[in-house]
């Protein structure tokens, strides 16, 4: 416990963590409008124009995962390697992308390409940051492997992908060099940026979890780096199977993408193995980690799915694929960052804890809602665009997503107070003072004669535990 | 003792150079893609099918495609917005007046765009070209895995 609180992030590391809970917020709300505008295109066409809500939902949904990303791995390097020199300047230059890429784009002077929504020149600026950043990791390298090999190797390996795949991106859009071209480095750039992230996200994930003195998951066999080397830098094909690109392309893409059924295999024996655990029983940040794991098997399955062609000829450029990307997005990356946050916020209270896993399945149920409802229109667009033009199948399409809106308000509703609960942990506001509440409540029970009377409310999280093990605390007692 | 401790950071020295190993393979592999891409002949089809001297019109195109934010809405072989159709055939299959009529007058929930007539002669021929490249979506869920060229 005294380690635990010991392992606190200081203030500076929770301002840190403001920016991208913001950015979350923001994309939540942004997203709700945009959700709307899917169903009644013409409404309010001038002040809420689809040409700026768009690029601005997808940026403040990129900037979460690059400024949580970067705020995680400055938390995990101060953590185990020390200093992170110069951290108050990196904070400002992250403000300065958020704020005046939004402001930008907002005013329409976006890039106006997909997912780097932000003007060209800023591309510097974050690229640079995420430099730093890998340089600082390779610095610190031997600790981190020392900790967890395999964390250290994707998240290093991640951070140099996302700054490889911001340069690949930026050159394309400067270099101009043709659609045809453009179609193939536009794909391998974003899948590049993706992977990168998502690799650096698991990495980080994976030092995270790892207690003072633990040694986490060692490096993979061989033979599955070979594998996971091959289909992180192949599938990026399998986007475009239609499009005028060279067949060599898309039939490697094809096989790394069936492939990665073998990570799909894992993953689903990771969860059997978990399986039993109770909410409040592990350790505050486990929720996050369980619910990132579920829809990492998600992700992988429907991504598998969508790379066979017969299924991708139907699905591709719809709105499946938006539900396939949002639930990568909300049910992977938010909970690996807000898990990563929690996981250094240091409290060892199993009330937040429960707490936290309720909010995390609220997230999870609202997620699921608006993913088969954009799944179901994507599919009704899929089929109906074989036989039918746009004008002709577009307002059956847009019936499927008349629930859209209502769901959108409900994830946005549960990511808030999911936020608005690991906020107040992260400050120490509520947490303590209402866990003593909660044991109040238990002492007053009849079944809770095996817990002893609060004497000091610094042992309030041990006291809690006790009263679970006695089964004197219930989740409708925590609520 | 001491002879544990000195076994213990010949490990993770080893570790740490398997770890930087398998970073720098991951990163070679990724330079051969950008590499092999640079040099595989992507034009070679949209070439056949338009003339040398319309590439610049094409590539300021694509500039204006960008600049007014068509991506928000409208998406090329399914990368874009959702909102309005996808346009990789639109120029073959609504025909050149009407996409000027509608980039000119705005349709539905999409504006009127106040772009010259040197931007509005680029977008076409950018969609043009796009309209060149192959079929997308295709008329069947059975049609050739790798595309429909034309």
């Amino acid at each position: 416990m005294r380690q635990e609180q010991a392992q606190r992030p200081c203030a500076g590391s929770r301002l840190l963590m403001v920016l991208p809970t913001i950015c979350l917020l923001a994309a939540a709300l942004v997203g709700v409008i945009v959700g709307v505008k899917s169903v009644r295109p013409e409404w309010q066409t001038g002040l809420l124009s689809m040409r700026t809500l768009q690029p601005l939902h997808a940026f403040l949904g990129v900037s979460f995962v690059l400024t949580g990303l970067a705020a995680g791995t400055i938390i995990v390097l101060e953590q185990q390697g020390g200093r992170f020199a110069g951290r108050g300047l990196f904070t400002g230059a992250l403000v300065l992308f958020v704020v005046g890429s939004a402001g930008l784009i907002a005013t329409g002077h976006g890039s106006g390409v997909e997912y780097v929504a932000w003007p060209i020149g800023m591309t510097v600026l974050i690229g640079g940051l995420f430099t730093i950043l890998s340089v600082n990791v390779v610095r610190h390298l031997r600790t981190l492997a020392c900790v967890s090999a395999e964390g250290a190797w994707l998240l290093g390996l991640g951070l140099v992908l996302v700054v490889l795949g911001l340069a690949e991106r930026s050159s394309e859009v400067m270099a101009a060099p043709g659609m045809t071209r453009a179609l193939t480095i536009e794909w391998h750039a974003l899948d590049t940026f993706f992977a990168g992230w998502n690799a650096a996200l698991y990495g980080l994930g994976m030092l995270a979890i790892c207690r003072p003195g633990e040694r986490g998951r060692p490096l993979r066999s061989r033979w599955m780096f070979v594998l996971a080397a091959f289909c992180l830098l192949s599938t990026f094909g399998h986007h475009h199977y239609m499009s005028p690109q060279p067949a060599v392309l898309k039939s490697i893409a094809l096989l790394a993408s069936m492939l990665a059924a073998v990570s799909f295999v894992r993953h689903v024996w990771t969860l059997i193995r978990e399986r039993g655990h109770k909410p409040g029983e592990g350790p505050p940040e486990q929720a996050f980690f369980r619910a990132a794991e579920v829809f990492t098997l998600a992700a992988i399955g429907s991504g598998v799915l969508l790379a066979i062609p017969h299924i991708n000829i139907v699905l591709h450029g719809t709105l499946a694929i938006v539900a396939h990307s949002m639930g990568s997005m909300i049910g992977v990356n938010v909970m690996l960052i807000l898990g990563i946050f929690v996981r250094y916020a240091g409290r060892n209270d199993p009330a937040w804890s429960i707490r936290l896993t309720r909010r995390v399945r609220w997230v999870g149920v609202a997620l699921v809602l608006v993913c088969v409802d954009l799944l179901l229109a994507g599919a009704a667009e899929g089929i109906l665009r074989l036989d039918l033009p746009f004008q002709e199948f577009d307002s059956r399409v847009r019936l499927w997503l008349v629930p859209l809106p209502a769901f959108g308000l409900v994830l946005a509703a549960t990511i808030g107070l999911l936020c608005r609960e690991v906020w107040l942990g992260l400050q120490n506001i509520a947490g303590d003072a209402e866990s003593v509440k909660v044991l109040r409540i238990i002492e007053a029970k009849p079944g809770a004669s095996g817990v002893e009377p609060i004497q000091d409310e610094m042992e309030v999280g041990a006291k809690l535990a006790q009263a679970r093990t006695v089964g004197a605390v219930s989740s409708a007692d925590v609520e | 003792m001491a002879h544990g401790r000195t076994d213990q950071a010949a490990e993770s020295r080893g570790q740490t150079r398997q770890v930087l190993t398998r970073i720098g393979v991951v990163v070679a592999g990724y330079l051969v893609y950008v590499l092999a891409v640079s040099v595989l002949p992507l034009g070679a089809r949209a070439a056949d099918a338009l003339p040398a001297n319309s590439d610049a019109q094409v590539l300021l195109g694509q500039r204006v495609w960008r600049a007014s934010g068509c991506t928000s809405c409208h998406a090329i072989y399914g990368l874009g917005g959702h909102t309005g159709p996808d346009l990789t055939n639109a120029y073959s299959r609504m025909g050149e007046a009407y996409l000027r009529t509608v980039i000119g007058k705005g349709v539905r929930a999409m504006p009127a765009f106040e772009l010259s007539d040197e931007r509005v002669d680029a977008v076409v021929a950018f969609l043009k070209h796009a309209d060149r490249t192959g079929v997308y979506p295709t008329s069947s869920a059975f049609a050739p895995v790798f595309g429909v060229g034309r």
